[in-house]
């Protein structure tokens, strides 16, 4: 290209400089949604891990009942084991200075050095120490939300008894970077959990279990035949009985953010790669209309002797120069937003040791891909107009200016006497098809980046409020730390305020089937019972369900399992290894969760009389809390649940993703009007001379305004329903790979999303043709009509 | 009586980058009702400008344009697009007529910014198609159209509202010779037989023997101005 031609690039890009700033910003978009989701991603991810690898988090956690401490030397000695730490700890109860109860985990640790594995990141104050036996430290979460810190006291109950503790320090744990007592309690809830690290002998002693230890956490070698390591420890660990063995990736909190991190991957992809389909659309559309209409330029740039080659560099520059600033815009932006996303969600779920980089790599792609995209949109008109003769591209013949003039098939729905200033949109979104399909799509795609986003929002929702509150129908549900008779709990039902009182059974158990296993919470209900309303398929009754030995799993554990209806499956459970068999699959919010009748829990356990360790309450809204207080004072409660409040924490919990999604949806609509914008901008533009005409005859602009206005409800009455059910099709796909086994998201839009998500683009759409309205208010009349092009 | 148009003093001046262009300096003319004029002038003479500036595209930069009177270069937006509407009739030279309607409609479009009846405008509609010898290609687009009957539509157009003035800007430029003098035939018959005012801008010298009245303009002044004792038909012009 000649300097020449460098200048007429630069005051080409100049003259359209409102187009070309829009067209920017979808690349920026674009990119940004690329970088920044995906950069964010892997910041995430690299925090994680650096957090885990500095604090040495464990890879297998086997649980025990009582053990001698110094069987860990033993487990040491096993091939494959690089590391043990061996604790002691207990679920019990704190009571809150309010003299609410809620749940606490004593976690006994060395108190002269960190422990080998699942060492705690001091945030706070000092480590612990042999000299301060009655000194703790906090869990990070819990501290935040109760506003402890070092100095202050703390008062979990142990055996019965209020201990109080001296707050040595705060500290954040790999094990509780979401706190979450157990996989199955898959709530964070640092309001109603808290965990307290202490001296190892001080809670030995309290816990009158001097010497002995019940948990066994463990780092593996890099290259050990994990299965061959779990037998060995298994093995040694067998005299003491061993409740439990969790890999790593079950962990409760990691597989919560492993669960969360698998959202965002998903979004860190399909994101990006639906808002750069429509800024490749959009690029193409604009582009090649772009440069369509400089055809007698191009004429006269043949005429003067410059190449074909040099014509369509010319265009191609000006293409990438606008897509390379908006890629580079949207690199930089996307880094910048990645790092905030990061930190956001760092610090919201306190990731002590956050790791944040620029990825040359993502940027990179970003920059490919637009560039790529630039230079084909402006390829293939270039090269049309500029392998057209001189004096045909120069003409200034007024054909050239005439489309082919149809009647549009909508027009045949108008009654006869409709007024040609309807008619006339309806022909002109029609009057070239493939621009009238490249505008509808890019509606459409408008309408599946703002619906998914109200469809994930939505989805969530009717989780927490549609799912949770149809299958839960209790209000209080109590666990109990040790076996309770029906004698015992039967006064409950009398308490004030009580309506009716149903005990049942929770086993943490495992589920193994096809040479697979799942460590799941197995809940023993009478079949009967309505605090707990399974969601059955296929129509089958709870008592079918359930009926001898009958088992009832989750769709996406029978899947992971390799399960379904009529298998038989074995339970590991505290009493023994037992056989069942799947009766009837049931749509749970918590994926890992299986149900027996409390007649085959009762057999299983084989006890003389009927015992129970769980009990649902109905009771009066206005008695839950003090009916809370009462149960928590039960002997042997463990913990107590009200439900309006497990879903106020859901929420709260969500707060991030909510926020994510917003974030989502400003893009969304953002990117929406930048499109329209130029769509309705190019599309004014392009019949200037026509437009100009109309004013000349004595079209008031408002009229031309409204037939424009039409061009746009006509286009979104196109787009409506393919966007529609595109959305829909998106939010299933994403809903289905936001879903884990842990976790199961049904997609679901509530029908005020779909009208809020039309009424928005169709306003979006009013509003970006304004402009243009705009524009053909100041049009020069005289100038307007005489232009050919 | 009083002229139906009068030009007073009117200048207009236009900038180019940083160069300022005085497209007219002054200009005086008077037009009486039922006159054809044709303006004459090079390039750059400022017959188009002043074409505009009657038309109510444009706004002088100081003097008056009186149409009936009433000085059109004191209107707001709203009483200048009322004025095109009923006022003057436009005859472009590329023709203009919108692509996307028939030649039917591309005339009742101007009907219609008038009227809501629907029988005057399907009336009219059928009287204008015919006055232009047009009355078999009414449901046919632009693109089916040959450039002179295209032309034709858009006199008829210009004429739907029955303005008092019609304006017309190189009608002839864009058309072969025989064509050229079809068009002019309807001008000429639409001034004869509907007492239209028509003021006919060219560089043509050649159309100026039809005209009623030549004005010449130079520069942005008026050169010359004078009446035809004996204007000639149409078919007689020759270019």
């Amino acid at each position: 290209m000649t300097p020449t031609l460098w200048k007429k690039t630069w005051h080409d890009l100049r003259a359209a400089w409102a187009q070309n700033v829009a067209l920017m910003v979808i690349v920026a978009l674009g990119v940004i949604s690329l970088v920044a989701l995906t950069g964010a991603y892997r910041d995430l991810g690299t925090s994680y891990h650096h957090t885990y690898d500095t604090l040495h988090f464990a890879d297998l956690t086997v649980r025990v009942q009582s053990t001698p401490a110094d069987v860990a030397a033993e487990v040491a000695q096993v091939e494959g084991v690089r590391a043990v730490t061996a604790r002691l700890v207990m679920d019990t109860g704190y009571l809150l200075p309010n003299g609410e109860p809620i749940r606490a985990r004593l976690i006994g640790l060395p108190a002269a050095h960190q422990p080998a594995v699942n060492q705690v990141h001091l945030l706070e104050g000092h480590d612990l120490s042999p000299d301060d036996p009655h000194g703790v430290l906090v869990e990070s979460h819990f501290a935040e939300v109760y506003g402890l810190h070092p100095g202050d006291t703390v008062t979990p109950i142990i055996l019965g008894r209020k201990q109080t503790f001296t707050v040595r320090g705060i500290a954040a744990s790999p094990e509780y970077l979401i706190v979450s007592p157990s996989r199955q309690d898959l709530l964070p809830s640092a309001r109603s959990f808290g965990v307290f690290f202490l001296p190892l002998k001080t809670l030995q002693r309290l816990a009158k279990a001097s010497g002995q230890v019940n948990e066994f956490c463990l780092l593996l070698a890099p290259r050990a035949n994990r299965q061959a390591v779990l037998q060995r420890v298994e093995a040694v660990l067998q005299p003491y009985h061993v409740d439990s063995a969790t890999w790593q990736a079950d962990q409760a909190s990691n597989a919560a953010l492993h669960m969360d991190l698998e959202g965002y991957r998903e979004m860190g992809e399909s994101i990006p790669a639906l808002i750069l389909l429509v800024a490749a659309l959009s690029l193409y559309i604009m582009l090649g209309r772009l440069v369509r209409s400089q055809r007698t330029q191009i004429g006269l740039m043949k005429a003067l002797g410059y190449s074909n080659r040099a014509i369509m560099g010319h265009y191609v520059a000006q293409a990438l120069v606008v897509s390379g600033v908006g890629a580079v815009l949207g690199a930089g932006l996307g880094t910048l937003a990645a790092g905030g996303i990061t930190g956001a969600y760092a610090n919201e779920l306190g990731i002590p040791l956050v790791q944040t980089r620029v990825y040359p790599d993502l940027m990179l792609l970003g920059l490919g891909i637009s560039l790529v995209m630039a230079a084909l949109a402006a390829w293939g008109p270039a090269r049309h107009s500029a392998h057209m003769r001189p004096a045909q591209a120069m003409r200034l013949d007024p054909a050239e200016a005439l489309t082919r003039g149809r009647r549009s098939l909508l027009e045949s729905l108008l009654p006869a006497t409709t007024p040609l200033a309807v008619r006339l949109p309806l022909r002109n979104v029609f009057r070239v098809r493939g621009r009238a399909f490249g505008t509808a799509l890019s509606v459409v795609f408008a309408f599946v980046l703002v619906l998914f986003s109200w469809g994930m929002l939505d989805s969530m929702g009717y989780m927490l409020n549609d799912v949770f509150n149809r299958v839960e129908q209790w209000d209080l549900m109590t666990v109990f730390g040790r076996p309770q008779t029906e004698e015992a709990l039967k006064p409950v039902a009398q308490w004030e305020g009580v309506k009716e009182i149903v005990p049942a059974v929770l086993l943490p158990a495992t589920v193994k089937a096809n040479g697979r296993r799942k460590d799941v919470l197995l809940y023993a209900l009478p079949p009967q019972q309505t605090m707990h309303r399974w969601q059955l398929e296929d129509g089958i009754t709870p008592e079918e369900a359930l009926r001898d030995g009958g088992i009832l799993l989750t769709p996406p554990l029978a899947q992971a399992l390799g399960l379904k209806v009529g298998d038989p499956v074995q339970v590991q459970t505290p009493f023994g290894e037992k056989r069942a068999v799947v009766r009837a699959l049931a749509d749970e919010i918590y994926g890992s969760t299986a149900f027996v009748s409390l007649q085959t829990a009762q057999q299983w356990a084989g006890a003389p009389v009927p015992v129970f360790n769980m009990l649902y309450v109905r009771a009066d809204p206005a008695r839950v809390q003090a009916l809370k207080k009462a149960l928590f004072h039960l002997p042997g409660a463990a913990s107590v649940q009200i439900r309006s409040v497990t879903v106020r924490e859901w929420r709260g919990f969500m707060n991030l993703f909510y926020l994510f999604m917003g974030f989502i949806i400003a893009f969304a609509v953002g990117m929406a009007f930048a499109v329209l914008f130029n769509t309705m901008t190019v599309s004014v533009l392009e019949r200037q001379r026509e437009l100009a005409t109309m004013r000349a005859l004595g079209a008031p602009v408002s009229l031309i305004g409204r037939m424009i206005a039409l061009e746009s409800v006509v286009l979104w009455l196109l787009a409506l329903v393919p966007g529609l059910l595109l959305g829909w099709y998106t939010t299933v796909a994403l809903a289905k790979s936001f879903s884990t086994d842990l976790f199961w998201m049904t997609a679901y839009i509530a029908p005020r999303s779909y009208i809020i998500t039309a009424v928005g683009i169709l306003l979006t759409m009013l509003l970006a043709a304004r402009p243009a309205i705009h524009r053909i208010g100041r049009l020069n009349l005289a100038e307007a009509t005489k232009m050919l092009t | 009586m009083s002229p139906l148009i009068a030009l007073q003093g009117v200048t207009k001046t236009y900038r180019l980058g940083e160069v300022e262009v005085h497209a007219l300096r002054g200009i005086n003319l008077e037009v009486p009702r039922g006159q054809f004029v044709v303006l004459l002038g090079p390039s750059g003479s400022g017959k188009t400008t002043t074409l505009n500036l009657l038309g109510g595209l444009d706004r002088p930069t100081s003097g008056q344009v009186l149409v009936d009177g009433e000085d059109i270069a004191r209107y707001d937006d709203r009483r200048l697009t009322d004025y095109r509407a009923r006022k003057v009739g436009f005859v472009f030279q590329f023709f203009n007529l919108i692509p996307t309607l028939t030649a039917a409609e591309n005339i009742a479009f101007a009907l219609e910014l008038t009227t809501r009846d629907r029988a005057a405008v399907r009336q009219r509609t059928a009287e204008l198609l015919a006055l232009v010898g047009l009355e078999d290609r009414a449901d046919h687009f632009p693109s089916q159209l040959s450039g002179g009957e295209q032309q034709r539509v858009a006199i008829a157009r210009a004429l739907a509202s029955r303005p008092s003035i019609l304006l017309a800007d190189e009608p002839t430029g864009n058309l072969d010779v025989e064509t050229g003098r079809q068009v002019l035939r309807a001008l000429s018959d639409l001034n004869r037989q509907e007492g239209v005012t028509v003021v006919l801008v060219t560089h043509n010298t050649a159309i100026a023997p039809m005209a009623d009245r030549v004005v010449r303009l130079h520069s942005g002044t008026v050169a010359s101005d004078h009446m035809n004792p004996a204007p000639q038909e149409p078919e007689s012009l020759n270019w």
